[in-house]
């Protein structure tokens, strides 16, 4: 493997992953997770870290033995080269669609909740900009932006949870029974869709340093998914009740309108939007990273960069195709999205992590 | 003066072309054509035998010259007088070398372009009509300079007051006197092909990345600059991103503030004829610092710091995010609020984008005018432009007092930030995020942050990211000397 300067360190890398999926939680967990769990999701999001800790370890194994090695090295270390490249272009594929996705969402999400009416192409067309700027840069420069982005965005999501406690109505986040142990349990599927981006993030492996620090920090940053996750289930479900919770477009954002701390804090939704929007940018920029990656191991390219423009324009282009609104768009996500997140993100690494352990590559 | 174009196009000045050869008088004369502050001083030993004092008019010390350098010298002529026998050889000069004239600074010189420098630059040079191949040099610098005042742009309440001046070489003084180490390193260059610059780069050995300081001593060697009687064209050929408009770079007028930097690893840049001092490599959260913090309590110069970055982000975003709730996100304000605002904005023909962006150019322009005129004409122009054309402009529907209010607002936390250049470049950021948001509010607002927020995430000074410490990740990192001050004991590692 060429030697790449051009670094960043594996804690870098689980922030950007956590900041990337922050948006994706915010989505998921209020809406889909209580659909099982009702007034249980918080208990689905706390028992999340331990499959969460599952799959960091075993990506952790997966990778332990190739220490400049990308996700993509690992695969072809186990399962041989065509096999392992064919799974990387399966990935790249996957990755290219979930850009495509990210980007979708992000513009329908700003046409409908902010600028009603307004064009998607404009959305689409200023954040692929914004991504073709990033992206042209080094990941190190990602990596460090993202870091800034970190401790503002922790003090939010607590500041949140702290001044909507005047909200919350203990009554909708109990009772819990174990009669509600099945539902917790499927509660915890919907969470688990975001682990899909921790091995598209593994991708740059080859690109961070400190690897063998991989599951003691994995390990410590995965509490903070369950701190965000229960967060927002106690600002929303706590709030407004499973019921209504799902019903709403948006239930975070409408839980931060409600806000009112002593009718002197209030309307804090304007930080919440900026909030929310910067980290949907986090995850298209690193899903953008991940497909330039995925696609210099795989032809062999000198430089990445020449790769931004066309994997943009696809992405482009498949945003617009691939869904006539924001409703299939969310049946896509629920459905046929929500099955290719936990295969690629938990079945597809399970099985390679068993076919490693029967051939004795990990 | 300052401008480079004017020296392009006006008619250049022919060039001395030197045909004399060797050093002797003539061929420094010639050097010194049309130059009527020359003064040379012939002492005749016979008729064949002359000793030439060369220096210029203004820059020596004539009093240090007499006693110093011209009675020792006669002494000498006389003495070789009364040995008739060795007049004809080179005697007086040998004696000379041998450091018969006693002063602390002498050279022996055989370049005449470095004898030529040190006369301009407040040397006297020695010729003997008998050597045409060296001249013996004195320093004996005399000219008139501003003494040591109190720092005229970074007040101070409690703390050392002394400040630096225009003499590099009072300036090299006052340093050594706070640093008493061997350890201070002093290294001079010259640089300006037409003013010959002495320039010093100052730092602490053994505390200094030696990368940083060799990168810094490689630029200045390169540089090529026809002056530097403006400090900007130096620091745009010393930075690395000379394009960027937050500085890389910081700069001081106080001792105490460089002495602490330099002792905390930074490189200092002396530059005779100006009295601040650069210090490299500069980050983000040095602009938000300032020698007052350490000279008061802990929990006062951290409660300050706080207000200083919460001012700045006020600054930056204020304009921008009111032009995005009025403009676009109406419901995010109060109902009150907006009824308020609304009433303000009743007759005022103008967008909210269009009256934000008329009252940042007034605004500019009134800064602007203030910096530039008689310092009471300034403080009558802003009285007048501020007060009086302000009301004017709100009673005639130019513009809603909201819209004063929010301006004003930006416009006093922007003089929170201590380091003028970064408030400078706050200024120019106000303005694309007000563009921004007039186009898409809000998202235009995440927008700007974003690319505001990776530039400097990109931005590097000297090798070191400029957004260092708050990459670091570790909140004992983050929080150290940052957003608060801490008790000194946990400022030492």
């Amino acid at each position: 493997m060429d030697k790449i300067d051009d670094k960043i360190s594996i804690r870098q890398l689980y922030i950007v992953w956590i900041v990337g999926i922050c948006s994706e939680l915010i989505k998921i967990v209020p809406k889909y997770s209580s659909m099982f769990a009702r007034q249980a999701t918080w208990v689905s999001s706390i028992i999340s870290i331990i499959p969460i800790s599952l799959m960091i370890f075993i990506f952790y194994k997966i990778m332990r033995k190739g220490k400049d090695d990308s996700l993509a090295e690992s695969f072809e270390r186990i399962l041989g080269s065509v096999f392992g490249k064919a799974l990387t272009f399966i990935y790249l594929l996957v990755t290219i669609l979930s850009l495509s996705i990210r980007l979708r969402y992000l513009a329908e999400k700003c046409s409908a909740a902010l600028y009603i009416g307004a064009e998607i192409e404009f959305f689409l067309i200023s954040t692929i900009f914004v991504a073709y700027i990033i992206a042209r840069g080094k990941l190190q420069y990602f990596g460090r932006f993202t870091e800034i982005i970190w401790i503002p965005l922790i003090i939010f999501v607590i500041g949140i949870l702290v001044t909507s406690m005047n909200n919350i109505d203990i009554k909708n986040l109990y009772p819990v029974t174990v009669y509600e142990a099945k539902d917790v349990f499927m509660g915890v599927l919907p969470i688990l869709s975001v682990i899909l981006y921790f091995p598209l993030a593994l991708f740059l492996g080859n690109r961070v340093t400190e690897k063998k620090e991989m599951l003691k920090v994995g390990l410590k940053k995965s509490i903070m998914i369950i701190i965000f996750s229960v967060a927002i289930v106690l600002t929303t479900i706590g709030a407004f009740g499973y019921g209504l919770t799902q019903n709403l477009s948006m239930p975070y954002f409408t839980a931060i309108k409600n806000i009112d701390l002593f009718s002197i804090v209030e309307r804090m939704e304007a930080i919440g939007i900026t909030f929310w929007i910067v980290t949907d940018f986090v995850l298209i920029i690193l899903l953008t990273f991940v497909a330039i990656t995925l696609i210099q191991g795989l032809f062999k390219l000198n430089s990445q960069r020449v790769m931004v423009t066309p994997v943009l324009f696809v992405s482009y282009i498949m945003s617009l195709i691939i869904a006539n609104s924001i409703f299939e768009l969310e049946i896509y996500s629920k459905g046929i999205g929500s099955l290719l997140d936990l295969a690629f993100g938990i079945v597809i690494p399970i099985m390679i992590f068993s076919i490693g352990k029967i051939r004795r590559k990990i | 003066m300052f401008n480079d174009w004017r020296l392009k196009k006006g008619p250049k000045a022919p060039k001395t072309i030197v045909t004399k050869q060797g050093i002797t008088i003539d061929s420094i004369k010639e050097e010194f054509t049309d130059c009527d502050d020359l003064i040379v001083r012939e002492i005749v030993m016979d008729q064949e035998r002359k000793f030439h004092i060369i220096a210029i008019d203004g820059l020596i010390n004539s009093l240090l010259v007499d006693q110093n350098i011209l009675k020792p010298l006669m002494n000498l002529i006389e003495e070789e007088k009364n040995y008739t026998y060795r007049k004809n050889i080179t005697t007086i000069f040998k004696r000379m070398e041998m450091g018969e004239i006693p002063h602390i600074e002498m050279k022996i010189n055989n370049d005449r372009k470095q004898i030529i420098s040190q006369v301009l630059s407040g040397f006297v040079c020695v010729l003997d009509s008998n050597v045409s191949d060296k001249a013996i040099t004195f320093d004996t610098k005399g000219f008139e300079k501003r003494s040591f005042t109190e720092p005229s742009n970074e007040n101070i309440v409690k703390g050392s007051k002394e400040s630096f001046n225009e003499t590099l070489r009072d300036n090299t003084a006052l340093l050594r006197r706070r640093i008493k180490s061997k350890d201070l390193k002093i290294k001079e260059f010259e640089i300006g092909e037409n003013t010959n610059t002495k320039l010093a780069i100052v730092y602490v050995e053994g505390i200094t990345d030696k990368n940083i300081l060799d990168e810094i001593i490689t630029k200045v060697k390169k540089m090529k600059l026809p002056n530097i009687i403006s400090p900007s064209s130096f620091e745009e050929q010393l930075v690395d991103d000379n394009y960027s408009i937050f500085p890389s770079v910081q700069y001081t007028e106080r001792v105490d503030k460089l002495t602490s930097n330099l002792l905390e690893g930074d490189v200092g840049i002396l530059i005779d004829g100006l009295p601040i001092v650069y210090t490299a490599p500069a980050v983000f959260n040095m602009l938000f610092q300032v020698p007052e913090d350490y000279s008061s309590n802990y929990m006062m110069a951290s409660m300050i710091r706080v207000i200083r970055y919460i001012a700045a982000l006020i600054s930056l975003i204020t304009p921008a995010f009111y032009v995005a709730v009025t403009s676009f996100h109406t419901e995010m304000l109060p109902t009150e609020l907006v009824i308020s605002i609304i009433n303000s904005k009743k007759g005022v023909p103008f967008s909210s984008l269009l009256e934000v962006l008329f009252i940042l150019f007034a605004f500019e322009m009134l800064i602007e005018a203030g910096a530039r005129l008689p310092k009471l004409i300034g403080q009558t122009m802003s009285i007048v432009g501020g007060l009086i054309v302000g009301e004017a402009a709100i009673s005639a529907k130019f513009t809603s007092p909201a819209v004063v209010v929010i301006i004003a607002i930006a416009g006093i936390t922007g003089f929170l930030i201590p380091n003028q250049d970064l408030s400078n470049s706050f200024r120019i950021l106000r303005f694309t995020l007000v563009l921004l948001t007039g186009i898409a509010g809000m998202y235009g607002l995440a927008i700007g942050l974003i690319l505001i927020l990776y530039y400097l995430a990109k931005k590097e000074s000297f090798g070191v990211p400029y957004l260092i410490p708050f990459t670091s990740n570790k909140l004992r990192n983050i929080t150290k000397d940052t957003f608060l001050r801490g008790v000194s004991s946990d400022n030492q590692e």
